[in-house]
């Protein structure tokens, strides 16, 4: 009987240069490695049996991965952790293992933590209350078919803005999943437009994928 | 000093940025301090290709084994990442440590192609290194050394180099590092260093040989310097079931050309096709036990995770335990969903049954590789196919679904006329026509039949080694006679392709050439020329310019016939061939005769002489 674990994983690190179709590979081969009993799809081409919640940018970090793995036996998922974390590469970690929950169709928020270095952060924190007070915030965002104007407003939330000497510390929840998703780098690049205060490339690490209902996915 | 925050800052600007950062599962990190010797393993094209090349792999591991050695890996980065290492001061580093390569001990560059000489020119200048080896003063490290089949003529970069390693490098690189160690720890200079490397078999010292050029621009004779022996011979692993293999590789996060496992399972090659330097200087013929290469494989899919295997050697077919092997092999790989490849597969080997098992329903087209269109320019380069061979392949190829097929020529074989050009249009069009007659044939679908015709390009170490390469006028006087014999109707249904003469023309001039190229692949650097193997990136006027720069003739190394007295810049090193077995083996071929391969008959190249032991 195939039995599909649950597993929250963290990518940090050098593991952050991985892109998404890079990492479902690595963890194929992993899966290997750790000679998991991995299920196998039908037909001519069989391919193991993994999905992923949604994809990760490159260069973000994140402690909220969520991915599937079917399996061919059922495994307690704390053996499944052990085994794979012993062979996953430097920077990824599976944190927790379970049964799944929620659907991955359900996902409709993503969380974030964005650092950017800069001057004044006071500052720029007061240019991003600024254009949160706006009715509409417009910008260009690049889609299949070119570019296109939206309004990223409705789809992007604050949650806490922390200021230190170097540094802006915003946590955001933004809109993910099949109804319309909200890269924070194209928050991060409204609001540097916006302001006039000079800033390093911002970090980005993701903290957690939600349902519409702020339930997770386990 | 370790390089990561500066290398960070730029990654996000970077085509593939995980392939400049290290970190990937089997890469081997080490203490600093426990650490007598710094290898720098450079292979001098791009990551891609560089972490497909299995002698790296086996070198990489077989160093990292011994504790106070540590080998790391080297790449040339892709033009968009190497102008910001210019640009930002990031000298060329390695990806276990990120520590610049000019702090290592010794940095070795692996010689797999001769377009790629410019490379190591980029990469020594981006550690920071000085190009000649004149220049790098007295101190031992670091020291710059090469391996790999292009060694076997290396006087185009003895300039560069401190010594070059012939042969395998299996045992003799623990050897020279051994050395080093030692010497280091005396305290020892670069110069008595390199003196007493020049002892060990299989290490070559270009500064100690002195070439004397006679008044046509041959070679007169060449001067031994300082103790060195006059002939070096190259290394060969004494035991190759028992030889060092990896038990994992390090697997890359981006996707490489070759991204899988490999083993290999026989080393050099009965053949003996007149054109192949591969062929002859990886002699003796030498295979693994079918036990070795499972225990092998095992080792490698279940340490990387592979889900793809290989079984790799110069003609897998020619192994006398095949059956065997994949017998023993099948099982797992089927267990474990690993799909095996063998590559260059005889079909006439052995049964249809394995063949199905071994290559499933993956195989959608069939590569045969006659090298020459008629069956007296065949004999000519001992390529021992038949048109039958191919008629009885193809026929079961299209009666298996299969309608692509795709076929390997060369132009400008010696000998050549243009009645073998018409030979290859006659064998591709048969093929079109078998196609329809087979019975079974895929039904609804046309046959797409595509044909490659590389230009010859005479090497040293092959009994074409004394042929001249074709000239550029005549070679395309043939392709447009080889255009014109197709029937019109199939013009548009068999595709050709060449790739550019300059591009073969350039390869010939730097394997078979002397010292005096060393100023020429150094103007032609300077001028920009890198990567020289992509046709993006090629620019031979650049070429042209740095030729006349220096008062170079290129055609005198490519398009002359030399004589079978005439000393080569390579004579002074012994691959276990006799340069008499070469002018025979070239006077049979201009008598359109072919030569049995080994295993049918010793022809009597030198080696087993050399190694004192029967090959078979």
């Amino acid at each position: 009987m195939n039995t599909t674990i649950r597993m929250r994983f963290s990518k940090t690190g050098r593991a952050r240069y991985i892109s998404h179709l890079d990492l479902i590979r690595c963890f194929e081969r992993a899966v290997c490695r750790a000679s998991l009993p991995a299920a196998y799809s039908e037909g001519f081409h069989p391919h193991m049996l993994t999905a992923f919640a949604t994809t990760l940018s490159l260069g973000f970090t994140s402690n909220a991965e969520i991915m599937d793995l079917t399996l061919t036996e059922p495994l307690p998922g704390e053996t499944v952790m052990t085994k794979l974390n012993a062979v996953l590469p430097e920077g990824i970690r599976i944190e927790e293992a379970g049964v799944p929950v929620s659907k991955y169709r359900e996902l409709a928020f993503a969380e974030y933590r964005v650092e950017i270095p800069c001057e004044d952060p006071v500052q720029l924190a007061e240019d991003l209350e600024d254009m949160l007070a706006q009715p509409e915030i417009i910008t260009e965002k690049k889609t299949k078919r070119g570019m296109k104007e939206v309004d990223i407003q409705p789809m992007l939330q604050v949650l806490e803005v922390q200021t230190t000497e170097r540094m802006l510390v915003v946590s955001l929840r933004l809109a993910s999943g099949n109804n319309g998703a909200l890269n924070p780098s194209l928050v991060t690049k409204v609001l540097l437009e916006h302001s006039e205060i000079p800033a390093e490339t911002p970090r980005f690490c993701r903290t957690a994928l939600l349902t519409a209902e702020n339930s997770k996915f386990f | 000093m370790n390089l990561l925050p500066r290398i960070e800052s730029l990654l996000m600007q970077v085509q593939k940025p995980a392939q400049y950062i290290g970190g990937e599962i089997g890469s081997m990190v080490k203490q600093h301090e426990d650490i007598d010797v710094r290898f720098a393993f450079c292979f001098p094209d791009t990551y891609e290709i560089g972490m497909s090349h299995l002698g790296m792999k086996i070198l990489y591991s077989l160093i990292n084994e011994r504790d106070n050695y540590w080998c790391e890996r080297v790449f040339a980065p892709c033009a968009d990442f190497e102008e910001l290492m210019r640009a930002n001061e990031i000298p060329l580093y390695a990806l276990e440590s990120l520590d610049p390569v000019r702090e290592f001990d010794m940095v070795g560059f692996t010689l797999q192609y001769e377009l790629s000489y410019t490379n190591i020119l980029n990469m020594l200048d981006l550690a920071k290194i000085p190009l000649y080896a004149k220049d790098r003063g007295e101190s031992l490290a670091p020291l710059i050394v090469a391996g790999g089949p292009c060694a076997c003529n290396p006087e185009p970069l003895a300039d560069f180099f401190d010594l070059f390693i012939l042969g395998e490098g299996e045992e003799v690189n623990l050897e020279l590092m051994d050395l080093y160690c030692d010497m280091k720890k005396a305290g020892a200079s670069r110069q008595e260093f390199l003196r007493k490397a020049s002892q060990i078999q299989g290490i070559y010292v270009p500064s100690f040989y002195e070439p004397v050029y006679h008044e046509d621009g041959t070679i007169k004779e060449i001067k031994i310097l300082e103790d060195a022996p006059a002939v070096i011979r190259k290394r060969i692993v004494k035991d190759f079931d028992k030889a060092y293999y990896p038990k994992t590789f390090v697997v890359p996060f981006v996707e490489t050309v070759h991204d899988r496992g490999v083993v290999e399972v026989l080393r050099g090659c009965i053949r003996g096709c007149r054109f192949c330097q591969a062929g002859f200087i990886y002699r003796p013929f030498r295979e693994k036990s079918p036990e070795t290469v499972n225990r092998q494989c095992r080792d490698i899919c279940g340490s990387t995770g592979y889900q793809e295997l290989t079984l790799s050697s110069l003609s897998t077919s020619d192994h006398s335990c095949l059956e065997e092997l994949l017998t023993k092999l099948l099982p797992y790989t089927e267990e474990k969903h690993i799909n095996l490849t063998l590559p260059s597969l005889r079909v006439d080997n052995f049964s249809e049954e394995l063949m199905t098992k071994i290559q499933g329903v993956r195989k959608s087209s069939l590569t045969f590789a006659p090298e020459a269109g008629t069956q007296r320019l065949r004999d000519v380069i001992n390529k021992n196919v038949t048109e039958e061979d191919l008629v009885r392949t193809a026929s079961i190829a299209f009666a298996g679904g299969i309608t692509t097929v795709k076929l390997y020529f060369m132009l400008g074989l010696p000998t050549e006329t243009d009645e073998d050009a018409a030979g290859i249009a006659a064998l591709a069009e048969k093929l079109m026509e078998l196609f329809y007659q087979t019975p079974g044939h895929a039904k609804g679908k046309q046959p797409q039949i595509s044909i490659s015709c590389a230009t010859f390009v005479p090497k040293p170490f092959t009994p074409f080694q004394f042929e001249p390469q074709i000239q550029q006028k005549e070679l395309e006087q043939r392709q447009e006679y080889l255009i014109s014999c197709f029937q019109p109707k199939n013009r548009k249904r068999i595709k050709v392709n060449w790739h550019q003469y300059e591009t073969s023309f350039l390869e010939a001039v730097l394997a078979r050439g002397d010292r005096r190229l060393s100023q020429v692949i150094e103007t032609a650097w300077r001028s920009g020329c890198k990567f020289d193997s992509w046709s993006e990136y090629f620019h031979y006027d650049r070429w042209e310019k740095a030729f006349a720069d220096c008062g170079i003739d290129p055609a005198f190394y490519a398009n002359r016939r030399r004589s079978f007295d005439e000393v080569f810049p390579w004579d002074h090193l012994d691959y276990l061939l006799d340069k008499a077995f070469f002018i025979q083996e070239n006077q049979t071929a201009h008598k359109e005769k072919t030569t049995e391969n080994c295993r049918q008959k010793c022809a009597g190249c030198g080696v087993n002489r050399k190694t004192g032991r029967a090959c078979f």
